[in-house]
């Protein structure tokens, strides 16, 4: 049985680009994990 | 003065025990303790009530699909997966009829294994009403160890006891034993039919009936197989599954459960099984090293050698990136 991702592609790469986003924000020391969770929580 | 009259008593409309009641009146109920299921009388003769469960079924199969699709795709972190293909071990071949089962050497009985214990069964009910024995069923290509089997039987005239069936092993060697057991009793009853030789590996079975007098009917049903299966690495074959493409990476889950030193891991190809992927990770985005193609084929590797080395798995999903 095949699924196709009901999410649309451009959405996912948005998403994706999100979070690759987030982990070099992270990286680079710009804004904590803590941090970015709270965000996500507000 | 009020006249006096009679109002009779509410019959007794189920009755609940072990032999047909002799009450026939039409519409009466009877629930058999021993087979446990519900009878209704035409009048003459107590018939079994048959439930129509097909419904539930079907809700339950749309159930396990939904579980096993949101299982796949909560093993992909950014949800960038495009495709996925998903299939049930409901069966050998697969609830979508996937599984190439020439190809596929792991055994099915309610999921795939590669090995350990596992029964192989026959709900037929038969009856003889003869003094020779006939053939009631073979329960074949077992080829492995077995301890024992069971079944049930019952007899139809207590006037003529007893009734007996004989388990005939025919052995990979081709030798035979039979195993008899017998009944005097109109309820079925469980018997046991102990391997006289668990050493050696069976082939084949054959489950006669007969009766001791005629007339008199002899009854089995519920046949059951228990054998053991040393684990080895066994694998789980799709068929050719047409897909998209130009495959970046792919991805597979499935429902297993794996002990000692058992492990799982999947084998996939894009070009009908010209080019391989071969050993990749489950729950691991792996790129497409093999040729990309239209024909997928899909190898889930059940492994672990001996004893106590188990792997199996219930179903699996693939998710394909493009």
């Amino acid at each position: 049985m095949e699924i196709k991702n009901p999410v649309p592609k451009v959405e996912r790469e948005k998403l994706k680009r999100l979070f690759q986003l987030e982990k070099a924000l992270i990286k680079k020391g710009v804004i904590s994990d803590t941090e970015i969770k709270a965000e996500k929580e507000k | 003065m009020t006249a006096i009259t009679s109002q009779p008593l509410n019959p007794q409309v189920v009755y609940v025990q072990t032999t047909t009641p002799s009450d026939l009146t039409e519409g009466k109920l009877w629930y058999n303790t021993t087979a446990k299921a519900l009878y209704s009388s035409d009048g003459s003769s107590y018939s079994a009530m048959e439930t129509d469960t097909s419904e539930i079924q079907s809700q339950l199969l749309e159930t396990e699909i939904n579980v096993l699709i949101n299982s796949v795709a909560s093993t992909s972190t950014l949800n960038d997966w495009d495709n996925m293909f998903i299939d049930l071990f409901t069966d050998a071949d697969g609830q979508s009829g996937t599984v190439d089962t020439g190809n596929t050497t792991a055994i099915f009985t309610t999921k795939y294994v590669n090995g350990g214990n596992v029964t192989y069964e026959d709900d037929a009910e038969n009856s003889n009403n003869t003094t020779s024995y006939v053939l009631a069923k073979t329960i074949s290509s077992i080829n492995t160890l077995v301890s024992d089997a069971t079944n049930y039987m019952k007899s139809s005239n207590i006037a003529y006891p007893p009734m007996t069936c004989k388990y005939n092993y025919v052995y990979d060697d081709t030798s035979e034993e039979d195993v008899l057991q017998t009944i005097d009793s109109t309820n079925y009853t469980l018997r046991t039919y102990t391997n006289p030789s668990p050493a050696k590996s069976v082939n084949y079975i054959r489950v006669y009936i007969k009766s001791s007098e005629s007339p008199g009917y002899c009854y089995e049903k519920l046949d059951v197989v228990n054998a053991s299966i040393t684990p080895s690495d066994l694998i789980v074959q799709t068929n050719a599954i047409t897909v998209t493409t130009a495959q970046i990476s792919h991805q597979l889950y499935c429902h297993n459960v794996i002990a000692g030193t058992g492990t799982i891991t999947y084998d996939i190809s894009f070009d009908n099984g010209s080019t391989w992927d071969t050993a990749q990770a489950l729950n691991t985005k792996n790129p497409r090293g093999s040729t990309t193609g239209t024909q997928m084929i899909l190898k889930i590797n059940l492994s672990g050698v001996g004893i106590g080395n188990s792997a199996t798995a219930d179903d699996y999903g693939i998710m394909l990136f493009y």
